[in-house]
């Protein structure tokens, strides 16, 4: 469970204040797919960024599963992110010199499991997102749609309890968006994981079981599937 | 993290930029061949000096001076008060202190440190003569020079002595044991200029010195000492109990009983100093210059870890998107801050360790070539002495230089915003 209470978030941009959050109060249900919608600029990625505690808040609080990320440690924020949490992000962020199946493996690495076991499971979070064949290339080697594949392997990898997509098909054609989509729906609907997509296309939210609407910073919309 | 995934990273990332990583290892290298190489001659010089010590002075003696000496200051041309008349004196050893010495317990030997002023020598069978400066010196002190053949003389000798294996090669001889039984002829004059007349004294030469021993002198028996030492001063008393003169050699019973004699004479409120004084004071002087020879090596290892710095800075701002991803998946700050740090430290530690093997070998070189060309004239002597401490140590400086070195660009990774860090083109 994710309750969000009078969340706000100020950047400064060199003198220029930014708002990107502005008291957003929420609750996200475990094992629920939410979509953030919303035009570029509204803070869907700020908020998805909060919730996966890769920033902090200015005010209000988060807590995810009684854990207050409002007041957690840096140590404690990093665990959480490699325990709980499964980033996927819109430019795919692998590591150049590494190969797919080591990329898979690097969250591994943070959680102090050796490397025999890392492999083993990075191999299977692959097959889960049928890139087996092409483990030992490295990301210049394959597709936009590949990249994701093992972008969303390496989040599947530490068995997370929250997956966090930001604009996961932003970088992609609709055939290799659809097809990422696909693999993030039959996830959440075999593993029961959280799933929180942030998007601004439509026909993506429509598959979410709700769609939160966001813009400048604020709530306009929440609506559950029927 | 484990730590040896965390060395693996840093490797890993080492090896990414080769020329880059090359290029600040090889100024590590330069550094630790410095303090390498520097600090072997430091120590060369000092094993061969410490090394001659001892074979010239033997552990159980201890040197003694009447101390009753006051030197006045005379210094900057000032004019200073004399209170006592005893104080303007220097005053030698009396027969009663020599009495006081000998009666201290431990003490199984004393003899008069006997000075002695040759004009020169004539080898057997040659019309040649070379300088000379013989060393009249109790047996047991003459005992401590290895021989490289003959025997050494016993204290009631006279007329024999122990030459340096240089003076084989001075006077043209085989250097082979065929100069045992050959006479040297040691020509004295008289300490009065005015006075010409010179007499001769005939040598039997019963042990050559080991070339090992790098010095060109003679040994003789106290006694022909102290008969050359009256003539040259043309005084019949000096070095009797009349006159003992101003410093004596006292033997000790046994080596342990060095500190107590030495303390007891000392309180007797003579001068006394003991070869583990003298080789403290020269192991000193030598800790102060090996200082100052790896000073040389720690200036350019500190222009090596500014290398560092740059190096891992430029490594910083080029994987700034691959710390928010390390970030995001679930690094820590200090996860990231030691992934640079040792970064850093294999830096210094793989410098260090090329750093000395370069030294070592670059020491056996001139070991070699200084054996064979200009120190060939003091065999045994290895200019450069690399101990085994040395190796760790120099490459324990070079990574904790390092390591030091990588602590700003391994805080700066720390300290990235994560959400920034990815956001970074």
């Amino acid at each position: 469970m994710i309750e969000i209470k009078d969340l706000t978030k100020t950047y400064h941009l060199g003198e220029e204040i930014v708002q990107a959050l502005d008291g957003i109060t929420l609750k996200i249900k475990t094992g629920e797919f939410t979509a953030f919608m919303g035009p570029s600029g509204s803070g869907k990625s700020t908020l998805l960024h909060l919730i996966g505690g890769l920033d902090t808040p200015t005010s209000g609080s988060i807590i995810v599963d009684n854990q207050n990320l409002s007041l957690a440690t840096d140590k404690e924020l990093s665990h959480y992110r490699n325990t709980n949490i499964g980033f996927v992000f819109q430019a795919f962020h692998l590591h150049p010199i590494y190969t797919a199946l080591e990329n898979v493996a690097i969250p591994l690495i943070f959680s102090g499991i050796p490397k025999n076991e890392r492999l083993k499971r990075a191999r299977a979070a692959l097959e889960a997102v049928d890139l087996t064949n092409r483990a030992n290339h490295h990301p210049n080697e394959l597709s936009g749609g590949e990249r994701q594949r093992v972008s969303i392997a390496r989040a599947l990898v530490i068995n997370p309890k929250y997956i966090l997509a930001d604009e996961p098909t932003g970088n992609l054609d609709s055939v290799n968006g659809a097809r990422i989509m696909d693999i993030l729906i039959s996830l959440h609907k075999n593993s029961g994981v959280t799933l929180i997509v942030s998007t601004h296309d439509k026909d993506i939210a429509l598959n979410a079981q709700r769609v939160i609407s966001l813009r400048d910073g604020k709530v306009t919309g929440d609506t559950h599937a029927s | 993290m484990r730590l040896n995934d965390i060395i693996n990273t840093a490797l890993t990332n080492l090896s990414r930029r080769k020329m880059r990583t090359g290029l600040t290892i090889l100024s590590v290298v330069i550094g630790a061949t410095l303090i390498g190489l520097l600090v072997s001659i430091g120590s060369g010089l000092q094993g061969f000096i410490v090394g001659q010590f001892g074979q010239e002075m033997p552990q159980d003696q201890i040197t003694v001076s009447s101390t009753r000496t006051t030197f006045l200051d005379r210094q900057n041309n000032k004019i200073t008060e004399i209170t006592k008349t005893e104080s303007a004196v220097a005053t030698p050893f009396t027969p009663a202190d020599i009495a006081s010495i000998k009666a201290i317990p431990g003490v199984a030997q004393v003899d008069y440190a006997v000075n002695v002023n040759a004009r020169y020598v004539k080898p057997e069978g040659s019309d040649k003569i070379y300088s000379v400066d013989p060393s009249p010196v109790p047996a047991y002190e003459a005992e401590v020079r290895p021989l490289f053949a003959g025997t050494y003389f016993t204290d009631t000798a006279t007329g024999e002595c122990l030459i340096a294996y240089n003076y084989l090669k001075a006077f043209s001889w085989k250097q082979d044991t065929s100069a045992i039984g050959k006479e040297i002829t040691i020509t004295v004059g008289k300490a009065n200029a005015y006075d010409r007349s010179t007499k001769d004294y005939i040598f039997k030469i019963v042990g050559i010195i080991d070339p090992t021993v790098s010095n060109t002198e003679v040994l003789i028996p106290i006694n022909d000492g102290i008969d050359m030492a009256q003539f040259y001063q043309s005084n019949a008393t000096v070095y009797t109990d009349a006159q003992p003169g101003f410093t004596l050699k006292v033997r000790t019973t046994d080596v342990k009983q060095v500190d107590a004699v030495d303390q007891t004479i000392k309180n007797l409120g003579f001068g006394a100093i003991t070869p583990m004084e003298i080789l403290a004071q020269i192991n000193n002087i030598f800790k102060v210059v090996k200082i100052a020879l790896s000073a040389f090596g720690i200036i350019a290892l500190v222009v090596a870890s500014i290398g560092i710095i740059n190096t891992l800075l430029m490594a910083v701002h080029e994987r700034t998107k691959e710390i928010g991803i390390m970030k995001a998946v679930g690094a820590t700050k200090n996860t990231i801050r030691w992934l640079f740090t040792l970064e850093g430290g294999a830096l210094g530690f793989t410098g260090g360790v090329i750093g000395c093997l370069i030294a070592f070998v670059l020491g056996q070189a001139l070991n070699f070539i200084g054996a064979r060309t200009f120190l060939s004239s003091f065999p045994g002597f290895k200019l450069s002495s690399f101990q085994v401490w040395l190796m760790p140590a120099v490459i324990a400086l070079t990574t904790g230089v390092s390591l030091v070195a990588g602590l700003y660009p391994a805080n700066q990774a720390a300290k990235l915003d994560p959400v920034e860090s990815l956001r970074y083109e």
